[in-house]
């Protein structure tokens, strides 16, 4: 073949001097970080239109979706931070403090309700004013009905600022608002009309009926489906079939699980005499409720308590019990959704649980070990090959003595089309509601 | 069978020949050529001796380098396949992630001339590794830094919301 030359000399390294076509040029922007992104949005003005570009931006979640890099965090304890896990070196970045909508200090404090695609839903609150809790009367057992009044309601994408108020409707009530009640929350996606939706729905009790294990479980509830795409609420007419309720006492609201174009509860069956726990979903597509299909579990042991989430994707059923005098956690995930045979145990957890703490997978890593938050204090990261547990709380931030709560997410670059940043000098709307 | 065509009698190695853009011919086999879908795509309709492809596209310094990487990912998945048949233990998957971070490990301009080449040849996994390798490279930079990589002349309108 003989001996060639370069092309190109070293004093040009850097520079690339090859015309690279736009696909690839697309494709390679796709896989940065958002942060990168956004920073790139100044290079020049082509730059500037391929980075707004809803086409773009879509294929940009889609590749952060399947990409094994690592993870983003939201912490909340007063404040919302911002934590990036990279998988390549399995560790965790700084955590950032990010400013959410109408935040004021001492005055606003803000709840995260749901996520999808880097958005989150947040209930805007003030700590003076609130939250007012209500306990039914006569109760015997069966969940606590406590919930948040909210200023106001949000879509906020922290990673580039965007938030878009939601209509004073969805936090609104239509009842006598001395009545008791829960609300229920659900955040998510239409992929066939990409738009996002957030629904609430409002459970007025009978003020002397009690809840759990009564008849009269409520005496109505009351749906909202809002569109961003339309920038409008509408009521879903007819009672839910379903008394959704918080699986565990430790949440103030209830949040909802967005999988595969549905948002997932658990609840029960307005009959009364079906009071079993079920996985309830709204097609956010169809508009309709459907029951999923759980797996069976053995009798020998005593369940203690049952929670939803997503890991890798899949909906997830956590199931804390007891059996012999000692804890588990199971962790189970339908391969297939829809299908009860697909039901698979992914983990069981065992030597370090008790159980009345309250667990929080957040994700499993490339070396399957999985990230989880333990009773609102502590951050673990759990190898269950060598059934080893680390505390990796204080390398992000230590946040002394008070719990916090975390979820996973992608940064995304998502638009809410209302051009309203946080930060930005035209603060429409504060402190107006 | 009207064809007396039996493939069990063909010589083992069947071989192709690449002509890189300045010339040079390089003789593969038929299995490592095959890597590229664009080779892939009608190689059956061509006739046996007809096997040589003008590469117009891709010098001979890059070419080198693309042949290397084919031979190297079809002796790996034999011999990943393999130890999987035999139910043996084998990290040959992590090891060849390994030797793909290497081969990857380039200078600039190589970097972009195996991207294109790859691009060219359609040969799916090398441009991931190429692209993903760029994304890696620049996804620190500064946007004054990126101008000056991609030669980009500056005719921006600062966006408030994208200089943190």
């Amino acid at each position: 073949m003989g001996t060639k030359k370069r092309r190109g000399g070293a004093q040009e390294e850097d520079i690339i001097t090859t015309e690279i076509p736009q696909d690839i040029f697309t494709n390679i922007l796709c896989r940065l970080p958002v942060k990168s992104l956004l920073r790139f949005k100044c290079v020049c003005k082509s730059w500037y239109t391929l980075l707004n570009d809803r086409a773009f931006i879509k294929l940009h979640l889609n590749e952060s979706m399947q990409s094994k890099d690592g993870f983003n965090f939201m912490f909340r304890n007063v404040k919302f931070f911002s934590v990036d896990y990279l998988l390549s070196s399995a560790s965790f970045s700084k955590a950032v403090e990010v400013d959410f909508p109408f935040k004021s200090p001492s005055e606003t404090v803000a709840i995260a309700l749901g996520s999808c695609h880097g958005i989150f839903l947040i209930g805007i609150y003030n700590p003076c004013q609130g939250p007012w809790v209500f306990y039914p009367k006569n109760q015997k057992k069966g969940p606590l009905t406590c919930s948040f009044v909210f200023m106001a309601l949000c879509l906020w994408n922290p990673s580039t600022k965007e938030y878009k108020k939601l209509p004073d409707t969805l936090t609104k009530f239509s009842r006598d608002r001395s009545r008791s009640y829960t609300s229920v929350y659900g955040f998510g996606y239409n992929s066939k009309i990409d738009d996002y939706k957030v629904m609430r729905i409002f459970y007025y009790y009978d003020v002397d009926g009690g809840v759990g294990g009564c008849k009269n479980c409520y005496c109505e509830s009351e749906v909202l489906l809002y569109s961003l795409q339309t920038d409008t609420c509408k009521r879903i007419q007819g009672d839910v079939p379903y008394y959704i309720h918080s699986p565990i006492q430790r949440k103030d609201v209830v949040r909802g699980t967005f999988v595969n174009g549905a948002i997932h509860w658990l609840g029960y069956h307005v009959i009364p005499d079906q009071f079993s726990t079920q996985i309830v979903s709204f097609d956010i597509a169809n508009e309709e409720y459907k029951k999923i299909p759980q797996p069976d579990f053995d009798n020998t042991s005593s369940l203690v308590s049952i929670d939803l989430g997503v890991l890798q994707g899949g909906l997830c059923l956590y199931r804390k019990y007891r059996c012999k005098n000692k804890s588990y956690l199971d962790i189970l995930m339908m391969k297939e959704y829809g299908l009860k045979e697909s039901w698979e145990k992914l983990l069981t957890i065992s030597p370090f649980m008790e159980p009345d703490w309250a667990f929080n997978p957040l994700c499993i890593t490339n070396k399957g070990e999985l990230i989880m938050q333990k009773r609102f204090t502590e951050l673990l990261r759990y190898d269950p090959k060598h059934g080893c547990v680390i505390d990796i709380k204080r390398e992000i931030y230590d946040f002394p003595g008070q719990t916090f709560e975390v979820e996973s997410y992608i940064a995304s670059l998502v638009p809410l089309q209302s051009n309203m940043y946080v930060g930005q000098y035209n603060n429409y709307g504060c402190r107006t509601w | 069978m009207k064809d007396s065509f039996n493939p069990s009698i063909e010589p083992p190695k069947k071989t192709v020949t690449l002509v890189s853009s300045d010339g040079y011919d390089f003789e593969v086999e038929e299995e490592v050529a095959l890597e590229s879908q664009v080779i892939k795509d009608g190689f059956e309709d061509k006739a046996v001796d007809d096997r040589e492809y003008l590469l117009f596209n891709v010098h001979s310094d890059t070419l080198e380098l693309i042949i290397k990487y084919c031979e190297k990912h079809v002796s790996s998945r034999k011999s990943i396949s393999a130890a999987a048949a035999s139910s043996s233990s084998s990290n040959g998957e992590e090891a060849l992630k390994e030797w793909d971070e290497h081969f990857i490990s380039v200078d600039t301009n190589t970097l972009y001339d195996i991207l294109m080449a790859a691009d060219y040849l359609n040969i799916k996994s090398l441009l991931d590794l190429a692209i993903q390798k760029v994304a890696d490279t620049i996804h620190g930079r500064s946007p004054e830094q990126i101008r000056k990589k991609f030669n980009i002349e500056n005719d921006s309108i600062i966006d408030p919301w994208a200089s943190e």
